[in-house]
């Protein structure tokens, strides 16, 4: 009878063997000589801050070619320097090279202090207040919004509730729709016990919630990303790219517990955005409020956040100009992939360019931004809120799924 | 040479230390790549301690250092599977097998460790917590400590049994373990475990209670616990049996692998999609956040026992900086708000001078 392993011998293992050690010892070698894993490097400057939150603008690459600034909303769970992972991988530094005028929210590391921080705080709190942050900032009377996953969530929340400020909302694979069972994320938070969770920690550390990430596919996650890392291991640069994702992936804030109850409670269990019956504060947050411009991309083989979370939001919103982007690809892919970087950035770019405002709204909106080193970062104080006038949809565009 | 007989001596005498040179090689490489159990992990163990000891401690040396060590944990995975299939892989080479009954070359403890190191099982911390309620048991509830004891000891014999020794078995069925297992709890829960839900009485009876209830709580997370590692090995078992059927339409499509690396994606693969399949279950669902909700209601507990333990020092509590956190939450939103009155009020203030 034949059988698989024929070919497989003793001296082939130990050669194995051999190899895999002689790998091990190089990569050990080059492990003790990397002393900084470099995330994040686009040159930016803090313009707003308020406890653990930081507001910054990125330094202009190009003319601008908006004028509308964009403000990116990252999630809570990760940092996102994701978006400008290394200089050949940085989706920030795409959007930068086309002349858009970007501001990035760095939500920080929750303490324990911020326990009681709720969703109404980040949404109608620091977002708004980052908003106006930006407005002021970018002498503009409104502001584009583009949210990342959770931050997507967010930035609709936001968007429903604030319509006035918000010129075009761009969301990344964010998830609207939690009634689904696609992903094992929604699938197990359907039942889980956040009470218990949230009572057990106050801020629940981010460890947590990163076990579970793993578990979505724990034999690649687990034991073949690093056996696939050895190929890489003799390869300064190659190595380093996988710490940069690596750093990324474990590099978890904690959540704050009353924000997190609120999230899995209402939008998890109760999909109550979707039902329209999500509270934030006294306010009922209303989709079809959302009239302005909407970009809504995501990816079509995301494990995190499967398509059906995301699709049906462009029919639960109010505005008409609405397009539906598909990205081949995964999560993270739609942000560090090598395909991602030759076609989101100037997808998005595109879309926001043909949405951009007339000149009237803009109040004297510089060329280009700032530098880096130039001053005035407003602490922890509120901004003016300045009066905007409402949104006003432009003429109806046809809805589009662009593919690559 | 002088004659032909010194030669033949010399010949032989070279070749004899030949091949004492040879089996000297044999040993030492022996000893290198096998421990005794036959094993090929030692010389990854202490170059793995080596290794570690010579890190340095830089920026990031942190992550690279934690990084290497996944990728250590990774490649030790992968050995761990490689033991786990070599009878398989050296029955298939030196004999022709049926290949239905490779099942009975592969040892159900090999896998039940990979399963265990992959999904972080760890009893440790569990025999921790029970052993440092035990002791708080001990001081408040010294009549009760014959039975605390008792189920303490319960609880560690029916782990260790289930950890180590029954798995093991060929003949294991983990449905029997587990019904040995709900069995067990419910004679201490029908016996010594009603101490437990008794009401104390006496000048320390609320600490005694909390006792109680963190002591139940734990039980029931080691209960929970049990049944959840009970549904992981079960997949895992259930994946070992799938690579092998793989492996047999292999056998008979008369297709082989060149490296161990194809049969390791095969085995990836198959694991991967056998787990999860088993993860989009409800029973799945259930049973985690049953464990979950249980360890974290035990942990939620076993802090107020160290509250009360801390009481008569000079130090802040957890329930006490969750207050002053929580004052200061609301101060902050009281002064956020008035700031943004303030400011308000004087942007009025100026339109109206203007």
């Amino acid at each position: 009878m034949n059988n698989p392993f024929s070919n497989i011998d003793a001296k082939l293992t130990m050669k194995y063997l051999g190899d895999f050690n002689s790998k091990l010892i190089k990569g050990a070698e080059l492990l003790t000589d990397i002393e900084e894993i470099d995330v994040g490097t686009a040159p930016r400057q803090l313009i707003y801050e308020e406890d653990k939150l930081k507001l910054y603008r990125y330094k202009a690459e190009a003319d601008k070619s908006c004028g509308v600034p964009v403000l990116v909303v990252y999630a809570l769970v990760n940092r996102p320097y994701m978006l400008d992972i290394q200089p050949d991988r940085s989706f920030i530094r795409n959007l930068l090279k086309l002349g858009l005028d970007v501001y990035i929210i760095d939500w920080g590391y929750p303490t324990p202090s911020d326990r009681y921080l709720s969703m109404d705080d980040y949404i109608n709190g620091y977002i708004d207040n980052c908003v106006e942050a930006v407005r002021k900032s970018a002498k503009s009377e409104k502001v584009s919004l583009m949210g990342v996953c959770q931050g997507g969530t967010f930035s609709a929340i936001y968007s429903a509730l604030h319509p006035e400020k918000i010129q075009n909302l761009i969301t990344l694979v964010a998830p609207f729709d939690f009634s689904t069972n696609d992903g094992l994320l929604f699938n197990w938070s359907k039942t889980m016990d956040v009470d218990a969770l949230v009572d057990a920690y106050g801020v629940v550390p981010g460890n947590i919630l990163n076990d579970g990430f793993l578990m979505l596919m724990p034999f690649n996650l687990n034991i073949k990303k690093y056996i696939d890392m050895l190929d890489v291991m003799e390869d300064k640069e190659k190595l380093l790219n996988f710490l940069r994702m690596e750093k990324w992936i474990f590099d978890s804030p904690g959540q704050a517990g009353e924000c997190l109850r609120q999230f899995v409670k209402d939008c998890y269990q109760g999909n109550k955005l979707v039902k329209g019956k999500l509270k934030l504060g006294a306010k009922t947050v209303d989709l079809g409020k959302i009239t302005m411009p909407i970009l809504t991309i995501y990816a079509s083989a995301d494990h995190l956040v499967p398509p059906a979370a995301t699709k049906p939001f462009n029919d639960l919103v109010g505005s008409e100009d609405k397009t539906l982007y598909e990205f081949q690809g995964g999560h993270i892919g739609v942000f560090v992939g090598s395909r991602s970087q030759k076609e989101l950035a100037p997808a998005i770019s595109k879309w926001l360019i043909q949405r951009d405002v007339p000149a009237p709204v803009k109040v004297a909106a510089a060329k280009v931004a700032p530098k880096a080193d130039e001053p005035e970062v407003v602490k922890a104080t509120l901004m003016p809120k300045v009066a905007a006038k409402p949104s006003s949809p432009k003429k109806p565009k046809v809805t589009n799924t662009p593919k690559s | 040479m002088e004659n032909p007989s010194d030669y033949i001596e010399s010949w032989m005498k070279t070749q004899q230390q030949a091949i004492n040179s040879l089996k000297d090689q044999a040993a030492q490489m022996q000893s290198f790549f096998m421990n005794t159990s036959g094993a090929t992990d030692n010389p990854f163990t202490n170059w793995t301690k080596s290794a570690f000891q010579a890190f340095p401690m830089g920026v990031d040396a942190t992550l690279a250092k934690d990084t290497f060590s996944k990728t250590l944990y990774g490649n030790d995975a992968m050995q761990k599977l490689y033991e786990l299939w070599q009878p398989m892989l050296d029955a298939i080479r030196n004999k022709s097998i049926d290949p239905n009954n490779y099942a009975d070359l592969a040892d159900p403890a090999k896998m039940k460790a990979l399963v265990e190191k992959l999904f972080n099982f760890d009893i440790g911390a569990m025999s921790q917590l029970q052993e440092q309620t035990a002791k708080y048991a001990d001081v408040y509830q010294q009549f009760g400590k014959p039975w605390t004891d008792a189920w303490i000891n319960a609880a560690k014999s029916q782990s260790s049994n289930f950890m180590q020794g029954n798995f093991a078995q060929n003949d294991f069925q983990p449905e029997t373990l587990i019904k040995q297992m709900q069995a067990a709890y419910a004679i201490f829960e029908s016996t010594t475990g009603k101490v437990f839900s008794a009401p104390a009485v006496g000048k320390d009876r609320e600490k005694m209670e909390l006792i109680s209830k963190c002591a139940k709580a734990m039980s029931s997370f080691a209960a929970n616990n049990i049944e959840y590692q009970q549904l992981m090995q079960v997949t895992g078992q259930e994946a070992m049996q799938a690579v092998i059927k793989t492996l047999a339409e292999k056998v008979e499509a008369g297709e082989k692998f060149e490296k161990f690396d194809e049969f390791f994606a095969l085995w990836i693969d198959v694991n991967e999609k056998t787990f999860n399949k088993l993860f989009q279950t409800k029973e799945f669902s259930k049973k985690r956040n049953a464990m979950t909700e249980a360890g974290f209601n035990a942990r939620k507990l076993y802090n107020e026992i160290i509250e009360n333990q801390l009481a008569d020092l000079p130090i802040a509590r957890r329930s006490e900086m969750d207050e002053v956190y929580k004052l200061v939450y609301d101060l902050r939103k009281q002064v956020k708000s008035m700031e943004f009155q303030i400011k308000e009020l004087k942007t009025s203030a100026s339109k109206t001078k203007e």
